[in-house]
């Protein structure tokens, strides 16, 4: 609430004020700062030293004469390249330096995420491989402090976002693809800007260079921002947050967990976790439009999709294309037989899993994903092409299983999830109450989830349908106005009332 | 968009996110005097405003989002608008730990954080095992076997919770309750020489016999008086000295208006507040009260009783217990001597030294009966429950 009625209205009358780009930029920058401070005071100084460390790798990586030459003039979108499959090395003065340089980027972008993501997970990691842990080794004063809970370390808040786009400005810059960015404070803004800092999209610098540039805040811009901020809105506070009230209480006691239960839970929690991060994507997108920036889209109805391969192709999309860009297609793609494809694209799912959490059950729930994609690259792709319907109930099916290991991401609380799903005469001694576990609202919160999650959405955008004629209608009209109007109020009442649940994906 | 909708939404954004905070800034004090429900009820004047220096600004983000919350525009209103909406036209909650039963009934579904959980206790699915009742016998055969070696008497006390008593104003789709907990701890004691008072079945009784008679408060989670009275009853007669008359012949006077802990949660703190067709009622007459005398603590955790009446019981009685048990004692104390209640958080082992009682009551809610397996005489006891 302190943001909706306090920061926001603050920062549009601001942004009003200081209309040009250069200082709005710098107003910005100093908002974004301002704003990550707040969730996370202790790590902005590590944010302050990336954007820095980055500025520099750019300023060094174009001495070197990385493609910079070559490079396209700036603009949007800017993935032809990656289209086409083959990447254009920079045309380097000194492509040694280059490279070095790069390496040097990459390894500190991924140090910084290592050390204060995975730090706890990689020592917990060794310490079981090597003969006799740390202690055996004369580390034991590690060995403890790895036994007592770990370093310590904090992990910075939206870490992975703003890493990831780091390197998508270094590499790019190295590819030829941007020129770098002389302004610090554009950089800066880059990294730092606020509305997609905590959970993204994540978006390409190629995307947004222009855009750090020349960009206006025109009435249409500003009104269509805001129309989708409030979809947004309604999604995380009403839905996702009702939603998550049943899921909590399916949870809240795994002894009380069986068969039915655990089913009802995981898929319960896909609708959660999909109205939660897609909302807060849409008012990413929305506050964007509002100050000007096109923000890229990163869902698109993903329970609709016919197989996993297409599932990832509609959810978190711009994690998908990050991976694709710049891990995938370097790694070979598909171009070196089917082996290697298989390879690439189990790497490509046991990195996603572990972007999304330092431990065995991510990585885990990424090799899942990955397994099925596979599988259809081998040939099941053309079995569900041809039944679609089969091809969504199997994709929404993994994807439920998927979530009992997502939702803890602990192996033996998922495990236990998983076993009730597959052996519930295992747990008959549970007898949850299922009519406990829901109130009306939540209840009302899971119909509209179901009914809002694409399917409506979908035929209203087939041609010729007469949905799509209502829905030519309905966008832009005044009747969605006073709608919206209707989500933003309950969605305060709600937000009053304390049933607000953190943002998912701020903690990845 | 056309022009006439984005200026449109432009007065949406200047409507929903500009003037509500402007106008409680101009207008705080005439709209908080105009508006209905502006009490501040939840103590959030307890929120400090934060300041900023060196010392706070990694704790300040926090603290002044708190007070934000706590100092919303319109809060009350806003939270009243919620449960009023809640309450009346959807006839259920989203508070989590409030439930909304048949009749506008209100009932306590639990705060997970506090190993509670009504619900499983109303249904008898989360019986206790043969380990759990392994460790209650432990406990409770250790305060009894203390209380004899110091010739005192030792008696359990177990409460029934609302949702069993008002089993029928629980929505239809929760069922019938089974035995639970509450029974399986009762016969357990009980067949192994500890004894348990437990007033279910007599209040069950009583209900059927008096249904136009309330016995637990609606909109909250405890007995009221008239459920109280019974209960105390219940228990002097265990004790071996009940000269309470019957309920039923006892008059009724009014008694002084309550704010109910589950509307509360439900934020209609001051909307629900006539609990009953006739409000909150008291036995009346009951005894001769001349010679009861009261004293309870400034922070309302202990409360000690003297009674010089003739015909009062010698025994002095120690009752530990929890959020049920101040009323009850209120009746108890009609029949004997000498009777101190504390709240089980409170109790410290020094206690029976310094009030030498003859009885010591252990008395716990159905809800808490987890706490028997904790329950000591001889130190003090980790707080679970509030």
């Amino acid at each position: 609430m302190l943001f909706l009625w306090a920061a926001l209205p603050g920062i549009c009358l601001l942004t009003a004020l200081v209309r040009r780009t250069r200082p709005q930029n710098v107003l910005l920058l100093l908002i974004s700062l301002l704003f990550y401070a707040w969730g996370d005071p202790d790590h902005l100084v590590l944010l302050l030293v990336m954007i820095a460390v980055n500025y520099l790798f750019g300023l060094a990586l174009e001495r070197a004469g990385t493609g910079a030459g070559s490079a396209r003039p700036s603009g949007r979108g800017g993935r032809s390249d990656g289209e086409s499959g083959k990447w254009r090395e920079g045309s380097a003065a000194h492509p040694g330096a280059a490279r070095a340089v790069l390496a040097l980027a990459v390894l500190c972008n991924l140090g910084v995420l290592g050390v204060f993501k995975y730090a706890d997970f990689v020592l917990g990691a060794a310490d079981r491989i090597l003969p006799g842990g740390f202690a055996g080794v004369g580390a034991g004063r590690l060995a403890d402090r790895i036994a007592q809970g770990g370093t310590g370390i904090l992990q910075p808040l939206g870490i992975s976002f703003f890493t990831f786009q780091a390197l998508t400005y270094v590499i790019d810059l190295y590819r030829g693809r941007v020129r770098a960015q002389k302004d610090p404070a554009k950089l800066a803004l880059y990294l730092a800007f606020f509305p997609r800092i905590l959970s993204g999209p994540i978006e390409p610098y190629s995307h947004a260079e222009a855009q750090l540039t020349a960009r206006a805040v025109t009435r249409n811009g500003f009104a269509e921002g805001f129309r989708r901020f409030l979809y947004g809105l309604g999604k995380k506070a009403i839905l996702s947050d009702l939603i998550a009230m049943s899921v909590d209480r399916i949870f809240a006691v795994p002894t009380q967990l069986n068969g039915l239960s655990a089913w009802l839970g995981s898929a319960l929690y896909a609708l959660q976790l999909y109205y939660d991060f897609s909302g807060y994507s849409d008012m990413a997108i929305g506050l964007g439009r509002m100050l000007g920036f096109t923000i890229p889209e990163n869902f698109r109805y993903p329970y609709l999709s016919g197989s996993v391969t297409e599932f990832w192709r509609r959810w978190h999309i711009t994690l998908g294309a990050f991976f694709r860009d710049y891990l995938y297609i370097p790694l070979g793609g598909s171009r070196r037989g089917k082996r290697r494809t298989i390879c690439n694209l189990m790497v490509v799912f046991a990195l996603t899993g572990l972007w999304h959490g330092a431990g065995w059950a991510f990585v885990l729930w990424g090799l899942w994903h990955g397994m099925f994609v596979s599988l259809e690259r081998l040939g099941f792709r053309k079995f569900l092409d041809r039944h679609r319907v089969l091809g969504v109930i199997y994709t929404d099916l993994v994807w439920i299983v998927s979530m009992a290991l997502f939702r803890t991401g602990s192996i033996s609380e998922g495990a236990r999830t998983l076993s009730c799903m597959f052996l519930p005469f295992l747990h008959r001694d549970a007898q949850p109450l299922i009519a406990s576990y829901f109130s009306l609202q939540s209840l009302a919160a899971i119909v509209l989830g179901v009914s809002g999650c694409g399917v409506l959405q979908d035929s209203a955008c087939q041609k010729q349908s007469r949905l799509s004629a209502l829905r030519g209608k309905w966008i832009g009209s005044p009747a969605e106005a006073v709608y919206l109007a209707l989500v933003f109020a309950v969605s305060v009442l709600l937000l009053a009332g304390n049933t607000y649940h953190a943002f998912i994906y701020a903690r990845f | 968009m056309r022009n006439k909708t984005a200026k449109l939404y432009i007065a949406l954004f200047v409507l929903l996110l500009v003037v509500p905070p402007l106008l409680w800034a101009v207008l705080k004090d005439p709209l908080r005097a105009a508006l209905p429900d502006a009490a501040d009820y939840e103590n959030t004047a307890l929120v400090q405003r934060p300041e900023l220096h060196r010392q706070t600004l990694r704790s300040f983000p926090v603290d002044a989002t708190k007070y934000y919350n706590a100092n919303l525009p319109f809060r009350n209103q806003l939270l009243t608008l919620g449960g009023l909406t809640d309450y009346y036209v959807l006839h259920s909650t989203n508070t989590t730990s409030v439930l909304v039963g048949r009749d506008g009934w209100l009932f306590y579904r639990g705060n997970q954080a506090n190993e509670e959980d009504p619900v499983a206790d109303y249904k008898g699915t989360n019986l206790f095992s043969d380990r759990e009742l392994a460790q209650i016998w432990m406990q409770m055969k250790s305060a009894q076997n203390l209380c004899e070696a110091m010739d005192r008497q030792f008696v359990v006390m177990a409460v029934p919770g609302k949702m069993r008593i008002y089993a029928d104003e629980m929505p239809s789709s929760y069922g019938k309750p089974g035995d639970g907990r509450l029974y399986q701890v009762t016969t357990f004691l009980r067949d192994r020489g500890i004894p348990v008072v437990n007033p279910a079945e007599t209040i069950m009784a009583y209900r059927e016999e008096h249904p136009e008679e309330q016995l637990y408060r609606k909109y909250d989670t405890h007995w009221n008086r008239l459920g109280a009275y019974l209960a105390a009853q219940e228990l002097d007669s265990a004790l071996g000295h009940c000269d309470l008359p019957a309920l039923d012949t006892v008059s009724r006077e009014a008694a002084p208006q309550q704010i109910y802990d589950l509307a509360r949660l439900m934020h209609l703190g001051q909307i629900l507040i006539k609990d009953g067709p006739d409000g909150e009622q008291e036995p009346a007459g009951y005894a001769d009260t001349e010679g009861l005398t009261r004293e309870v603590s400034e922070d309302t955790t202990e409360y000690r009783y003297t009674n010089s009446h003739a015909g009062a019981d010698p025994r002095s009685i120690l009752l530990i217990g929890d959020s049920f048990a101040p009323i009850m004692t209120d009746y108890v104390a009609s029949d004997f001597r000498k009777v101190t209640m504390e709240y089980y958080y409170v109790y410290t082992p020094d206690m029976l030294e310094s009030l030498d009682p003859d009885v010591v009551v252990y008395e716990v809610n159905e809800r808490y009966l987890m706490n028997l397996a904790r329950f000591t005489l001889t130190d003090i006891m980790p707080v679970v429950q509030n």
